[in-house]
């Protein structure tokens, strides 16, 4: 019973849900083990998204990066990418909002 | 810009076209670092190094981008802007190579902190360390210098020794002279604290130089210290001797005391430079009083001509009360003065031997002289500098 109410949580995401559920069983971190995207926020100021898997667009206001999780979409004013490196992006600006696509069955 | 970017060149390019985003995958994905990233219109600007600019145009022109160079900072465009301008490049680091070594030796080796000892005597000894005009810097060791200039002066109790760019600043402090002691005596003594008379004497270190029964005043010497080095070892022991203090005290006959009877009286009053102008409250209708006075200045400041300040006084009644005393009862209050005196003198350890009062009427007061006895250890160690 439990086993079906985890596949409902974590069904709708591909690769990373079986090392998210593990890494919920086992104490490990699921940025570590399921390679998920890692986001810390200094304020409304800076921001720095690890494990991302590449840009998909940019704009002065809106940022979307491809991550494991889906397509992460960081919204401001007057962004700038900083930085950008295999393993981190870095933006600095007014950051507004951090937002992730919601799954189907949410939506649903 | 810092560090090592700006010493390897950085680039600022624009990438136009639709796949800027791809380029900036492209570049992250080769480990090429991109920094500042801006959107301008329809193309991305940013930061790249300027050694990977030959790639990032080949991953451009597959991305389908345009790339076109906006700037361009760091040390190789330095140095390509300098390098028709060589001979001021070679000039500036000369300067700096020239002043590099002139700052390398010793110039001037200074002395302070010296009174009676000359400071050439100080230069001499750090000389002979190896600390002179001309000196390298960085083959001094400080510390050898202070531990041979302490050594070589005997007249010094410290030293030190600092680099001040090209001047080398010796520290040093003399040895407290002793020309202070008067004539005749040495340090280290235990001299008598009081007058008295010697009962006994007990020297654990040094010789004694009075003898029991001989009468002392303050500041003669009891204890001489050790021989042969009297300016090193103090003398140490106890010496008792009778000593003598008096107290005295006068009581009157009529003791007035004033108590306050709780009534009081406000007076207000406006001053201009000095002068009462305006007052509320009349004159104060007791015959004893005490009256306090509080002010605050309107107008202008202290000591000015044009001041002006208000004032309140309270008055506070006060009766006076008297009452006579018998000739037993003052002398027996003077007497209790009088011991309050002398207890205030006498040293915590000493013994009373034997007391006298002596008491005197008069129409007015008791009077008391109260004269104590008591056994005590005169004897203080007199310290360098003590004048005593």
């Amino acid at each position: 019973m439990e086993r079906r109410t985890d596949r409902r949580r974590y069904g709708t995401m591909p690769g990373p849900a079986r090392g998210t559920r593990f890494s919920l069983g086992s104490g490990w971190p699921p940025d570590v083990l399921a390679d998920l995207p890692r986001i810390t926020l200094v304020g409304t100021a800076e921001l720095s998204l690890e494990n991302h898997q590449g840009l998909e667009s940019f704009s002065g206001d809106e940022l979307r990066v491809a991550t494991r999780a889906g397509c992460a979409r960081v919204s401001g004013r007057d962004l700038v990418i900083a930085s950008a490196g295999p393993l981190e992006i870095r933006v600095t600006g007014r950051i507004l909002s951090v937002t992730f696509p919601a799954p189907p069955d949410a939506e649903a | 810009m810092t560090g090592w970017p700006w010493a390897s060149g950085e680039v600022r390019v624009r990438a136009l076209g639709s796949g800027g985003e791809r380029l900036i995958n492209s570049c992250v994905g080769r480990r090429i670092p991109v920094h500042e990233v801006r959107r301008r219109g329809e193309g991305l600007t940013f930061r790249i190094p300027l050694r990977a600019l030959r790639a990032v145009r080949a991953m451009a022109r597959e991305a389908g981008v345009r790339l076109r160079l906006e700037g361009y900072r760091g040390l190789p465009f330095l140095l390509r802007d300098l390098r028709p301008h060589a001979g001021f490049l070679v000039g500036a680091v000369l300067s700096l190579l020239v002043l590099n070594g002139l700052a390398a030796p010793i110039w001037v080796v200074r002395v302070e902190g010296t009174s009676s000892l000359p400071p050439a005597a100080v230069r001499d000894a750090a000389l002979r360390a190896g600390l002179r005009p001309g000196s390298l810097r960085w083959r001094l060791d400080l510390d050898a210098v202070e531990g041979h200039i302490l050594r070589s002066l005997s007249e010094l109790v410290w030293a030190d020794v600092e680099l001040r760019g090209i001047v080398a600043l010796i520290k040093v402090a003399e040895r407290e002279p002793l020309h202070f002691l008067p004539p005749g005596r040495a340090p280290g003594e235990v001299v008598a604290a009081r007058d008295g008379v010697v009962v006994s004497i007990l020297a654990v270190q040094g010789e004694a130089a009075v003898s029991p029964g001989q009468v002392v005043a303050r500041g003669d010497v009891l204890l001489r210290p050790p021989e042969p080095s009297p300016g090193r070892m103090g003398a140490v022991g106890v010496v008792w001797a009778r000593v003598w203090y008096t107290g005295q005290a006068a009581v009157p006959l009529v003791w007035v005391q004033y108590r306050e009877t709780g009534r009081s009286h406000v007076r207000w009053s406006l001053a201009v430079a000095g002068r009462e102008v305006i007052s509320r409250g009349g004159r104060v209708p007791f015959a004893y009083y005490h009256t306090n006075r509080q002010g605050w200045r309107i107008f202008g400041e202290r000591n000015e001509t044009g001041v002006v300040e208000l004032s309140r006084e309270t008055t506070r009644e006060k009766e006076r009360a008297s009452r006579r005393l018998s000739g037993e009862e003052a002398g027996f209050l003077a007497e209790r003065l009088a011991e309050a005196q002398v207890a205030a003198l006498l040293d915590p350890g000493a013994r009373i031997m034997g007391r006298q009062v002596e008491r005197v009427y008069t129409s007015d007061y008791a009077r008391v002289k109260l004269t104590v006895e008591v056994l005590e250890d005169i004897g203080v160690p007199r310290m360098p500098g003590s004048g005593r």
